[in-house]
């Protein structure tokens, strides 16, 4: 053995796609630095990787090495004046919130969970429940420090003209290793949480326009399940701030936030062994209508759930992914401009149901337009769905992601690169003639 | 969902093969000697079935050089593997007397050692995935040597008692390696040729092998009859079958 890691598997967080690579773990820049002289001097064109948290194929490379970036994870500055953190691109979401809630501050936008690095992030430039209202990752970044061939670290802030080619790009050749992020100050840790139902796809559509503006948060859970007039129903979710008030627990503590996540009177591992064995069967039909149903009986909830309750709904049954192997699990998110959305989504929902594919996770978002050249949200709403991969289904779910790939280039929709895995050559050439 | 390499992918069973995984949804990279005919074939294959992705690999096995690097681009370029199907193949037809040394060795060179060195890859990429599928197709000519080719039967025998070995190396790994004899298909290879039986057209042939590779079947013939045939045969006695066993 020359020293080299031997190849390994290296897989997607939807389990279906991986690639065997070799995997470089530097846990420092001069580590870094000779990784990727060495992978040079061999021709080999690394692919970084964060922690993992793409469904799909971005941070995977069936044509050569992976270097893992979750060593370069330190915190090097934060001014509280302005909220702009400075810190490896390998720190995670989680990392960064333990360190900012107690002093008042929050990641202004955040992914369904917090094992998101922060140089993933910006390599797909994430968006969160507040997509309207925040936009996406990027759009909160100062600027980044990026390592060139030369060996040298270069900061590129974001009015440097290279800013806007590095944001999305998960194939950079220079990494970066360093995001300077800024920080939303908030007044406490906690939400203010509206909950109600729709009774279907364009009283959903119409409910989360509607809040945009007046809420922060605002993202609805849909029933794939619901066909004919149910089409499209829903439980809406929107938040606020909840305001600071003498008497009233902040929620600056780490103990303070965890203590909101509530996972119900089942063990996690009783309920992960649940999962698995309905993840993949027709149950998800019922589990899906009587979270439906549940919402519509509650009414109009209010109530009051800490940041990291609220935001990380995919981090309370940690390994939740597992319940899917072995043939793992797809997620096909649909971003539509507003004036195509209801249309569009409808019929993506027929379309499962017509090739006999349903999706046993569904959610809706409201978007603004992504200023980056490689924007992937529009003024509009996304759909995203989950799909687990079956020997059964694989035909049928290509099939129906094929569909939604014609649906997409004849509504002059776009895809997200964290999730894409599936996509039809003509929509990667569409994409690619669009591209910069 | 499937992705698959095909290995001899621009002729007869390989491109049957091809066409069969490209009709059941999925990712398929053809790898194959001559540029130009791969390339219509893959576009033949997608043009057939646009859902699929396919993809198209030149590599001629006699370039030794290119065999790793044909791995490496096959599989890259439909993102990852599921199964390895190794279908190249030579046979040469003499006149069943005289030996021919030169073309021996190719025969020996692209259905055995060639063989080897891309399925040594293979188990490789997929004992460290922890999952997947190889497959080869050998034939029932490995089974004895024969007078007629016997370059040919020794380098199916090599193939699948390498097949043989790679299945008992990948089996903890959770990989199946199945050895396909198929019989006689209706191919170029077997254009011509006389005293044929059972013959089946490469379009039904891929079919039944994708259906019992996807029932993860170790050892199997097209069709049943050819693996009593192959029993009948491998019992023959030698003294016996020097002078009555089949050309």
């Amino acid at each position: 053995m020359n020293g080299e890691p031997r190849p390994e598997r290296v897989e997607g967080f939807g389990l279906y796609n991986f690639s065997v690579s070799p995997v470089y773990r530097p846990a420092s820049l001069d580590e870094l630095r000779n990784v990727l002289a060495r992978c040079r001097a061999r021709g080999e064109r690394p692919v970084f990787r964060g922690a993992g948290r793409s469904y799909g194929d971005a941070a995977l490379n069936p044509g050569g090495p992976v270097v893992e970036m979750t060593g370069l994870a330190a915190i090097h500055a934060f001014d509280e004046a302005t909220g702009v953190v400075r810190a490896g691109a390998g720190l995670t979401i989680g990392e960064l919130w333990r360190f900012s809630i107690p002093r008042g501050f929050w990641p202004p936008v955040v992914t369904g969970t917090m094992h998101v690095s922060l140089g993933g992030a910006l390599a797909v430039n994430v968006h969160g429940k507040n997509g309207w209202k925040r936009g996406t990752l990027a759009e909160h970044v100062e600027g980044v420090s990026i390592l060139l061939r030369s060996g040298e670290a270069e900061w590129v802030a974001k009015d440097d003209l290279r800013f806007s080619g590095i944001v999305g790009n998960g194939r950079a050749d220079e990494p970066v290793v360093e995001v300077a992020l800024r920080l939303k100050k908030v007044a406490t840790g906690y939400l203010d949480v509206e909950g109600f139902a729709t009774p279907g796809l364009a009283a959903t559509l119409a409910a989360l326009d509607e809040a945009k503006e007046a809420w922060e948060y605002v993202v609805a859970w849909t029933d794939g399940f619901a066909e004919g007039a149910s089409l499209g129903r829903s439980v809406v979710h929107l938040a606020n701030e909840h305001p600071s008030r003498s008497g009233e627990p902040a929620g600056f503590s780490e103990a303070e936030q965890l203590a909101d996540v509530k996972t119900g009177p089942l063990p996690v591992p009783l309920m992960l062994l649940g999962l698995r064995l309905t993840a993949k069967g027709p149950q998800m039909r019922a589990v899906n209508a009587a979270k439906y149903f549940a919402g519509k009986l509650a009414g109009r909830t209010r109530y009051r759930q800490s940041l990291v309750a609220y935001s990380f709904l995919l981090d309370y049954l940690p390994g939740w992914n597992q319940a899917y192997r072995p043939g793992g699990f797809i997620q096909y998110q649909l971003f539509v401009p507003k004036a195509r959305a209801e249309e569009a989504f409808a019929r993506a929902l027929r379309l499962q149901h017509e090739h006999g594919v349903v999706s046993t996770l569904a959610v809706l978002k409201r978007h603004r337009p992504d200023p980056f050249p490689r924007a992937y949200a529009p003024d509009g709403f996304s759909l995203a769905l989950d799909f687990p991969v079956t020997r059964g289904n694989a035909q049928r779910l290509l099939r129906l992601c094929r569909a939604f790939d014609r649906l997409l280039l004849d509504c002059g929709g776009r895809v997200y690169r964290a999730k894409d895995c599936v996509g039809s050559a003509e929509r990667l050439a569409a994409a690619r003639a669009a591209a910069p | 969902m499937k992705r698959v390499v095909v290995v001899g992918a621009t002729d007869g069973l390989g491109k049957a093969l091809a066409a069969e995984y490209a009709s059941r949804g999925g990712w398929v990279a053809l790898v194959g000697r001559g540029r130009e005919k791969l390339e219509a074939v893959r576009a033949e294959i997608a043009g057939r079935f646009p859902d699929a992705t396919v993809t198209a690999v030149a590599c001629d096995l006699r370039e030794r050089e290119r065999i790793a690097p044909a791995f490496r681009e096959a599989v890259a370029s439909i993102g990852h593997c599921d199964l390895f199907l190794f279908n190249a193949g030579v046979m040469f037809h003499g006149d069943g007397v005289t030996s021919e040394p030169e073309r021996d060795r190719e025969t020996m060179e692209v259905n055995a050692v060639a063989a080897v060195e891309m399925l040594g890859y293979a188990a490789n990429y997929f004992r460290a995935a922890g999952r997947g599928q190889i497959a080869g197709i050998s034939s029932i000519a490995g089974d004895r040597g024969r007078k007629g080719n016997p370059a040919y039967n020794a380098s199916k025998a090599a193939l699948t008692t390498y097949l043989e070995g790679l299945r008992n190396r990948l089996f903890p790994y959770g990989v199946t390696v199945s050895t396909v004899k198929p019989g006689f298909i209706g191919t170029k290879m077997t254009a011509g040729k006389a005293g044929l039986f059972w013959v089946v057209a490469p379009e039904e042939a891929a079919r039944i092998v994708a259906d019992r590779l996807e029932r993860r079947h170790e050892v199997f013939y097209v069709y049943r009859r050819w693996g009593l045939l192959g029993l009948a045969l491998r019992h023959v006695p030698r003294f016996l079958f020097k002078r009555i066993g089949p050309p």
